[in-house]
Parts: C-alpha cells; structure tokens; sequence
C-alpha cells in the first residue's frame, strides 16, 4: 500500500483552496497531536508543514474523503521518524510517565469547568501512552475506531480496547475525585 | 435466542455508548439493555464523560502537549516499522518471541525482588525532619511572615543502601483528631525518637515533638497529613524550625544492580511566630529523623504541609482558605495575564455614586478601573514602534502591605503599520508572567480575586486580544517575597523547559518575575514576542514612578469598594493621596478617576 507522493505535477487541490481550508482547519489539531508525540512545539511544527508539504504533493483523489485520516497517518509516520533519526527511542514505563505528570503544579484556583478540564487532562496525561493517543484521536480529533485503527496501525478490536480500558479508569478516577 | 449479558467489561459497551458499533451489534444489545437498567446507566455515563472529554479536549493547549508529556514512546515496539518506504520480510519473527520471553523473565526477576524489598513501591517521598533549632537569631519579625514550601517530585526506588538510614514510617493510622485537628501518634513518635541523631536523642525525648500522619483513604495517592507540634512550655524566645523534605531520585535497575541518586529540591517551612494555644516548642531541640512514605504525591505533602502545622505557616488568611487568593508560586509558576476588555466598572461606580449610594462590591472590576481611560496620554511613555508591542515592570511596595511587594505590568501597543488611525496595531496578544521562585513566594493578581479568570496553563491558554494603535493595558501582581531563606530550588525546572516563558537559564537568577508578551502583526501575521526581566531594586513607595502611585491609589480604592481581604488598615484618604501623587495635569482620565474617589469619600463620609 504504497502512497508515495508524485512530485510530477501539480495536483488540483493546490489550486482549487483545499489546501488553504485544510491547512486553516487541520494545522492546529495537527500541531496539538505532533507536540504530544514528540514533546516539543519546535518539532512538531516542522513535522506538520512537512506534513502538509506532502498533501499538497498528494494526488487529491487518492485521499479523497479521508484527508484527514490521511494527514494524521503521514504526521505520525513523520513523528515517529524524527523520533528516530535524533535516537530518542528507549523505553519508557508507565511509572516513569507518572513521574514525569506528577511534577505538574496543581492549579490554584480555577472556575468549576475549568477545574474539570485541568481534573480530566491530568488523568488523560496519566494514561498509558497507547491509550492517551487514541482517547485523543478520539474524542479531541472526533475520528472513529477505524480511522484511529489505520492512522495508528492497530486493529480496530485493539483500538476498542484500549479505548474501552482508557474511558473506565477515566470514570472511575474521575469519580473519585469529585467530591 | 440467548439473552445477551452484559457487563461493564465489555468494550462493546462503550462502543456502543460512543457510536461505534455495528448496526445489526447495535440492535442485539439495544435489546439487551431494555432489560439491564445497570447497563443502560453505565451507558449513559461512558456518553456523559465522553462529553466532558471532549470539551476538556478542545481547549487543550498545545504548549500543554509538550509540557506535560515525555517525548518518548511508551514502547520501541509501538512504533510502526521503519523500512524506508520498503517493506520488509521478517524472516524469523520467532525471534520476537524469544525476545520476548527473556523480557518477561527480567520482569519476573524485578517483581520478585521488589516483592521481597520492604521499600518497593512505586513512589516514595523521603521526608527528613531534621534540624529542629533553637531560636534564630537572625529572624526577624518581617522574615516571620513568609515561610516556603517547594513541590516535591516524585522519587524512584530508592536502593537497599540508601533506605538504609531511613526507618520506613508505620502504616498510617486514621485517628481521631483533637481540638486542633491533629493526631497524636505515639508510632510516629518513637520512631521520630528511635531515629534521632544519638546526640540529640535525649533531647528529642525530654521535648519531643509529636509527628502525625494521616493516610486520607485507599486512593491511589494517599493524601498525608504531617503535623508538628510541642510539648514543653514555650520560651521566652520565638522558636524557629525547619522541615526539610528531600527526594531521592534516579533510577534503579535491579537487574543490573546500579542506580544513581541525586537530591532534588527541598522545601523548608520556617515559623517564628508564637506557638499557638496549648502548644509549645521545641527551643534547644534538634532532631533528625527521616521517613519514607511510599506512594506519597509529593505535591499533596506540601499542600498537608502548609495546611496542618500547628502553627500555620504565616500567610494571609485567605491563602489557606477559601481557595486561596494568593497562589503559591510552588503551585503555580506561571500565570496567564487576562487582558480586560471593558472599562464598564467606571461607569457602573459612576452611576451609583452619582445616585448617592456606593456600588455593589461584586460589581466592582478593580482590573477595569486600572485599565479606565488612555493611559497612553499620559506623560513619561516613550513611543513604541508602529506595528510592536512594548512591555515593561516596575516594582516598588504594596502601600497597603509594605512588606509585599506590588508589580506593576504595562504592555502598550504602538502605531498601526502604515499610521492609519484606529487600526490594529497588534493581533492575538497574550501575556504570561513565570515568577522566580527564588524571590516570590505567593503572588495574586489584583483584580481577580472572586472569579477566576487566569490558570498556571502556558500562554496560549488564554484567548489572545486585538490591540488598536496606542493602546496601553495595565496589570498589578501583589507578591509576597521570599526574605527569610530562599528555597532550594530546581532551576534546571525553572526555565523554557517547562514553561516556554523565559529564554534560558542554568543558573539563579535574580529577577523577581519574567513577563512575555505574544502577539502577531496585523499585516503580515508573523509572530513576536516580548520578554522582559523584572527585577526588584528594593524601590520605596516614594521614589516609583506616577503611573505607579497612581494605579497603586486605584487599586486600593477599588479593593475598598470591592471589600478586599488584602486591604490591612489603608483606607479610602489613603488610596486618595496615592492616586494624587499620581496624577498628572495632562491625563484628564486620571483627574475624571480622583474626583470619583473624592466623592466617594464624601459620600462614605
């Protein structure tokens, strides 16, 4: 399943301002899921314009009605790459994250919602990796289990999974912290 | 047809709940959960959080991303394979299942060992209470009212060899509290005794201190409450402790057998204020203990820290109540800086002095009266380049708390590009402060004290504003600066780092805050930034600037109206004669505010 661009012409979405809408609409979720791969603002924004440097390379019918899925797939793959290249791979336990998101100062004070949303982005931070990836794709990028499954190269049953597991230690966390 | 069971285990429950599963699935257990009230509620909770995770998403900040996670992969086997854009043909793909069983095998090994160590645990706070003084003579009575307490960072492991030196403290105990909501543990007691120092051990029985814990629950992250008091009868002289909690960090590879250590940062409550009723001191004792507590949240300690001594920490009241109107910086280093859009509280004291009565305190926005008419016609602002943002601090005493220190924060825009009158001179502005912790102990920004309107998020958690050409904003920050002993801080965490607001540092840095500002240019979209270090010369009242008089005597006016808890003992003369003396001939927005607070005294009067 080789979808390696052509730089041979000019594909119509250069032109036709689907790029320019696509840039507008994806570049910040693009640039909030980069940053969360690579945990770093730098980075993460050559990756996206690398990201859609390879869109507008893209023959447009190819992609047709999941341009989205597909920006998401090349932004990983590109991620992942970097990642790579700069040998920033080892591993890396679930007791290390913690400790890493332990070291994040409590906020203050805060409106109630805002304290709701702090309370829930600490608990997403808390989740497995895996799980943090795809409860994003999810339910801040609104892509479905198969779309999540081919952008993260699971199977779909793995993505229900790990969403499943993700959203109960979620409710049940969260719970527990309301009073 | 078998009745399908269904059990909150089963992932096809919350597919369903979130839409995703197959239509002829969907109907078999639609079916099903006509008949299981408990599935239909299990139901509608995945659908209620799946809700509040989206909105809790949409607002998440990007900076947040790479603040809050590691870069790293969770695991190298997560990672599609990289073959250059060739596939590839694992030729012995038994090779992983060897790999992998020799991985479980290590892991087996690891378990044991941590099963049989009695300090395995995942977390571990290392809290030495140690260097129980006698008086100081050093403090004085201004050092008496600040004390710091630093977060903790969560520890590793700590090896055989260095929890040798540490008694583990006893499971802590849920104990009833007396009048002064602390537990007496004769446990933690004996071991604060057994673990003294041989030299000072008589001392640490003849007056020992009573060391409390408090395990709040089974949670995951036990709250602990850690409380000392005294026994003995208090001298004649102030008593002075400290409490110095210190993590062991590093990391800890049992196959192996190594590990490293490093002391991370401490905190350190010093308290020279009387003991309160019925407690005393401990004068002429020094102690040195240390305890571990496993599966402790460093953060939580500090927090139990700072609410739960017996003689609290020297803050003011609402510090450690109702929410907490000066933020600590240990808890919140950064701060987004609201920039107040509407002057509509000047309106409002307006109308209701002029119908004889005074306003209502909730309506009384004191950001808004600071930012009341064109402060950019005043005099004394140097010009600011067409299409830039200018930024700048001035520090000098709170009028009202002389022993805290007020900042005052001016971003002002210059001309728009191309000198069209009226035009955006900036687009998305948004201002950040990061406060040294070395030299502020707690802020608040004076303003928002009864609704919340600012978070410890980065920059981009706030909405940015549009700057017309000239326009100038204004924000107060009241700190209260740390004087007694700087706390020991990571600076390594004090930087862009973690915060993305100053530019570098590896070393203490002397500045009491550092402001950013980012903003775009109108024309072209390009982003800049400001950044700026404010530093404290220790200026007296009398010799900041007018502009600093003056916002100083509004703020304090509007912290009357407003009946602020921050006020002490300055009264509604003395906003007046600051803003006087702040007050220039040529600003008629600035006379237009001082007749209002003169009328407002007439009228109070």
């Amino acid at each position: 399943m080789s979808s390696s661009p052509s730089n041979s012409r000019v594909p119509e979405h250069a032109d036709s301002g689907l790029f320019e809408r696509t840039v507008a609409e994806q570049r910040a979720p693009l640039l909030r899921y980069a940053t969360r791969l690579l945990g770093d603002r730098e980075r993460a924004e050559d990756v996206v314009q690398d990201t859609f440097v390879r869109f507008i390379a893209q023959n447009p019918t190819a992609i047709d009605g999941h341009a989205v899925e597909w920006l998401f797939t090349v932004c990983r793959n590109r991620a992942f790459d970097v990642m790579r290249k700069e040998g920033r791979m080892k591993r890396f336990d679930e007791g290390d994250l913690e400790r890493v998101t332990d070291a994040q100062p409590r906020p203050g004070r805060a409106l109630e919602a805002a304290e709701t949303q702090a309370a829930l982005l600490r608990l997403i931070d808390r989740l497995p990796r895996s799980q943090q990836e795809v409860v994003r794709l999810k339910f801040q990028n609104g892509f479905s289990y198969q779309e999540i499954a081919h952008i993260t190269r699971k199977s779909i049953g793995n993505v229900g999974f790990l969403i499943h597991t993700a959203v109960a230690r979620l409710r049940t966390e969260f719970a527990a912290q309301r009073p | 047809m078998n009745e399908l069971r269904l059990s909150p285990e089963d992932p096809r429950l919350t597919a369903y709940a979130l839409g995703e599963l197959p239509p002829e699935e969907a109907v078999v257990l639609e079916a099903a959960l006509a008949h299981d009230p408990a599935a239909r509620a299990f139901v509608e909770e995945t659908r209620e959080l799946a809700a509040q995770l989206r909105q809790a998403l949409a607002d998440e900040p990007i900076e947040a991303a790479a603040d809050a996670v590691s870069p790293l992969p969770s695991r190298l086997d997560q990672l599609p394979p990289y073959d250059g854009g060739r596939s590839r043909i694992l030729r012995f793909p038994q090779l992983y299942f060897i790999v992998g069983g020799l991985a479980a095998a290590c892991f087996a090994v690891m378990l044991a060992w941590h099963q049989a160590h009695p300090l395995a645990a995942k977390h571990y706070t290392v809290v030495n209470l140690a260097d129980f003084a006698g008086p100081d003579a050093s403090a004085t009575p201004e050092a008496a009212a600040v004390a710091t307490v630093e977060p903790l960072r969560a520890t590793d492991v700590p090896s055989a060899d260095l929890a040798a030196p540490f008694r583990r403290m006893a499971e802590p105990k849920l104990n009833v509290p007396n009048a002064d909501g602390l537990i007496p543990t004769s446990e933690a007691l004996a071991s604060l005794s057994a673990n003294a120092a041989p030299s000072n051990r008589a001392a640490a029985q003849n007056q020992p201190a009573i060391v409390e814990s408090r395990d709040h629950g089974a949670a995951e992250r036990p709250e602990l409450t850690l409380a000392v008091t005294y026994r003995s009868p208090p001298p004649a002289e102030k008593p002075n402790f400290s409490i110095a909690a210190k993590e062991l960090s590093g990391t800890h590879d049992a196959a192996e057998g190594t590990r490293d250590s490093a002391q991370l940062p401490t905190f350190r409550a010093t308290e020279t204020a009387a003991p309160t009723t019925g407690a005393s001191t401990l004068a002429g004792t020094r102690l040195s203990a240390a305890h571990v507590f496993p599966g402790v949240d460093p953060a939580g300690l500090a927090h139990a820290l700072k609410g739960n001594l017996a003689s609290p920490i020297a803050m003011p009241p609402s510090a450690t109540a109702d929410g907490g109107q000066f933020v600590r910086v240990a808890h919140a280093r950064v701060i987004n800086v609201p920039i107040p859009e509407s002057s509509g509280s000047f309106e409002a004291i307006v109308r209701a002095v002029d119908d004889g009565k005074l306003p209502e305190p909730s309506g009384v926005r004191i950001e808004a009266l600071l930012n009341y008419g064109t402060p950019a016609t005043s005099p004394g602002h140097p010009r600011v380049a067409d299409g830039t943002v200018a930024a700048a601090g001035e520090v000098g005493p709170a009028p009202w708390a002389p022993a805290h220190r007020l900042v005052r924060l001016a971003i002002r825009a210059g001309g728009a590009p191309g000198g069209v009158a009226a035009a955006l001179a900036a687009r998305d502005v948004k201002v950040a402060v990061e406060f040294n912790p070395r030299r502020v102990l707690a802020y608040r920004l004076i303003g928002y004290e009864r609704d919340e309107r600012t978070s410890d998020r980065p920059v981009a958690a706030l909405p940015g504003a549009d700057f017309r050409a000239n326009r100038s904003v204004v924000a107060l920050f009241e700190v209260i600066p740390v004087t007694v002993a700087a706390p020991d801080v990571d600076d390594a965490s004090y930087g862009p780092v973690r915060h993305l607001v100053t530019e570098e540092t590896s070393r203490p840095r002397p500045e009491l805050l550092t402001l950013r500002v980012d903003y775009r240019q109108p024309l072209t979209g390009a982003h800049a930034k400001v950044v700026d270090a404010i530093v404290d010369d220790g200026a007296t009242f009398a010799s900041t600037s007018g502009d600093f008089k003056y916002d100083a005597g509004v703020a304090a006016y509007g912290m009357i109206l407003h009946h602020s808890a921050h006020l002490g003992h300055a009264t509604l003369a003395d906003a007046i004669t600051w803003t006087e003396a702040g007050v220039a001939a040529s600003a008629p927005d600035r006379a237009e505010m001082l007749d209002l607070m003169r009328r407002t005294q007439r009228l109070s009067h």
